[in-house]
């Protein structure tokens, strides 16, 4: 969705409307793994979903990570979109932190990092964005896990009815009143001292464990 | 504190080079393979031995083993 210039306060106002009016209807079915989730509300740290799932995560964000009172941050990018995500994420009370995803990513990859480090804040992580390709994790995210020591726990979630979206990841967004399942699993813990080779299998594992407890929110609604 | 030798340091730690090999006009990417992921880690290393917050502005121009250098001769 491209908004500019003078549509962007509406925009954002009426995203806004709609995102909290959609998240304050869902149902939330089952949540398993609720032990893993408290690690999350131990900052810093990163809960991680697939970008996919990035609005079926604000269910959680706005039930269990807000409320627990510490900062809680995304990465919103300079472009028009990022801007709306900005400001309806700020309107929630959700820090946002910006950056270019030039060269890569790394200056935006940095301020999440000061985020985690000077802000000790929850960051919403979604690892195979800003982009894609889908369901495949990048590096950068363990990167953060290493230099910061702050876990990532990963999670799935599944909504009972919804659409998806005609976005690079096939965003789904809920209907109202559909029920979400939450699957949150074993948290992937590093440090500066890990080899290329630990970290590109923790990378590994991340993509799989997503995928396991995607899967699983799915059997959780049946 | 000399930053210059600072941030040789990091960046030989980096790249996996000797600082004696880090000519100036070497590129991070192309010359010494330092990666998206290596990128970010050498950034945060660079912030916590110069003592600095690095802009993305100044992120963005730092290509060069002498780009690391001057910006770290500025810092001080």
């Amino acid at each position: 969705m491209k908004v500019r210039g003078a549509a962007l306060p509406a925009a954002a106002v009426a995203v806004r409307l709609l995102s909290g009016t959609l998240t304050a209807s869902y149902r939330l079915h089952r949540l398993e793994g609720a032990a893993y989730l408290d690690r999350v509300l131990e900052p810093p740290a990163m809960l991680a979903c697939w970008h996919e799932q990035a609005a079926l995560s604000l269910l959680l964000v706005r039930r269990r990570l807000l409320p627990a009172g510490g900062p809680v941050s995304i990465l919103a990018s300079h472009s028009a979109d990022g801007e709306l995500a900005a400001r309806v994420a700020r309107a929630w009370g959700i820090r946002v932190t910006r950056g270019s995803t030039s060269r890569g990513g790394r200056e935006a990859a940095l301020n999440l990092y000061r985020e985690l480090v000077k802000y000790r804040s929850t960051l919403l992580l979604m690892p195979d964005g800003p982009r894609g390709p889908a369901r495949k994790p990048k590096a950068g995210s363990i990167v953060l896990a290493a230099m910061s020591g702050a876990p990532i726990v990963p999670a799935g979630l599944a909504a009972d009815r919804g659409l998806r979206l005609r976005s690079w990841d096939r965003m789904i967004v809920g209907a109202p009143f559909t029920r979400v399942a939450v699957a949150v699993g074993e948290p992937i813990v590093l440090d500066r001292g890990s080899t290329d080779a630990e970290r590109e299998e923790a990378r590994l594992e991340l993509g799989a464990r997503l995928d396991d407890l995607t899967a699983r929110a799915r059997c959780l609604l049946s | 504190m000399d930053l210059r030798a600072a941030a040789s340091k990091v960046l030989a730690r980096a790249s996996g080079r000797s600082e004696g090999d880090l000519r100036p006009e070497l590129d991070l990417v192309a010359d010494l393979g330092i990666d998206s992921p290596k990128q970010l880690e050498l950034l945060i290393e660079l912030e916590e031995a110069l003592n600095v917050e690095i802009s993305d502005e100044d992120a963005a121009a730092l290509e060069t083993v002498g780009d690391v250098l001057d910006y770290a001769a500025g810092v001080g």
